[in-house]
């Protein structure tokens, strides 16, 4: 009889447990990029991210091409046109896992360091991505940063402006606080 | 042989002041307005039943497109860079349009009818709108 209580105590804590996976989302995460030009720096970012952030360290970020913002239109429009073709390709992705989740905890502040690997989709192609980032933890807010480069030559990215009036790789940044 | 070199040069000459007119007003081309655009008027709930029934068909049809949609006002809240971001109902309870204000504050209320004029970026969750403003 006691050992009937023991397994269903187990079993009870066990499934407890599963379920305070607490997932953090948001709608309006943030990610920029920057890059360097002769004639001019390219920077746009966009504001309406999609993303998820689980306890188990599983992480995802979906956006639309076409929610970057540029303070320059023509730069906006030659992105979308001739880079990126964002009416074929509207939305990006990147999907994948914080291997040393086992290092944040989630019910105490701070500020800790992230190691994230995953698969980014851009512009149709989809390749591994590694990089290191941070999140905080502070009261119920999460909040994920990481900065990584993006070689445009991976993602097929070649518009028909691209010779030498703008850099090979760019900076990307994100700053995505959850809910 | 002298005059001809002089029509030569000037020709140059303009060719470069045009050029470099053309180029600087390119380069300084106005960022896009979705005030002075005329809006495809929808409601919100035909909108994201048009997306969900196809992305790609509703895409071609909205995406980019200044958009005019009415709806009902389900959430306000702002985004980090603190505009204001208004959510409208549609007929499934997921998902709706999903709308980021030009503007950091607005008047509106939660459960208000309204319509709202912005630029279609496509769908995640929702249907997105973005530089969007309040017509009525």
């Amino acid at each position: 009889m006691k050992r009937i209580f023991l397994v269903i105590a187990i079993i009870v804590i066990a499934a407890l447990s599963v379920n305070a996976q607490k997932i953090y989302s948001t709608k309006m995460g943030k990610i920029s990029f920057f890059s360097n030009a002769p004639l001019e720096d390219i920077e746009a970012r966009n504001s309406e991210v999609e993303s998820k952030l689980a306890q188990n360290g599983q992480v995802i970020f979906v956006l639309l091409m076409k929610g970057f913002q540029f303070k320059n239109q023509l730069m906006e429009d030659h992105f979308n046109e001739n880079y990126l073709e964002s009416s074929k390709y509207p939305k990006s992705d990147f999907k994948g896992i914080i291997t040393n989740i086992k290092d944040i905890n989630f019910s105490k502040d701070g500020i800790y360091p992230a190691h994230v690997k995953g698969a980014l989709t851009i512009h149709g192609v989809t390749k591994g991505v590694e990089t290191d980032g941070i999140v905080e933890v502070r009261g119920r807010k999460v909040t994920a940063r990481t900065k990584f480069n993006v070689a445009l030559k991976d993602y097929s990215i070649s518009g028909s402006q691209i010779g030498k009036k703008i850099a090979e790789t760019v900076a990307v940044t994100v700053e995505t606080d959850y809910e | 042989m002298n005059s001809k070199l002089r029509i030569l040069i000037i020709l140059l000459l303009i060719f470069i002041v045009v050029g470099s007119a053309v180029a600087y007003f390119l380069w300084n081309k106005p960022q896009r307005n979705v005030e002075n655009e005329k809006g495809i008027e929808v409601t919100a709930a035909q909108l994201v039943k048009e997306y969900q029934a196809n992305e790609a068909d509703a895409n071609k049809k909205y995406l980019d497109k200044a958009i005019q949609v009415t709806g009902t006002i389900t959430e306000i809240k702002s985004n980090q860079e603190g505009n204001s971001t208004v959510m409208l109902a549609s007929d499934d309870a997921f998902t709706g349009v999903l709308c980021t204000l030009k503007h950091k504050t607005t008047d509106a209320n939660s459960g208000a009818a309204i319509v709202i004029k912005g630029i279609c970026s496509g769908m995640l969750t929702d249907v997105r709108l973005r530089e969007a403003v309040i017509v009525k």
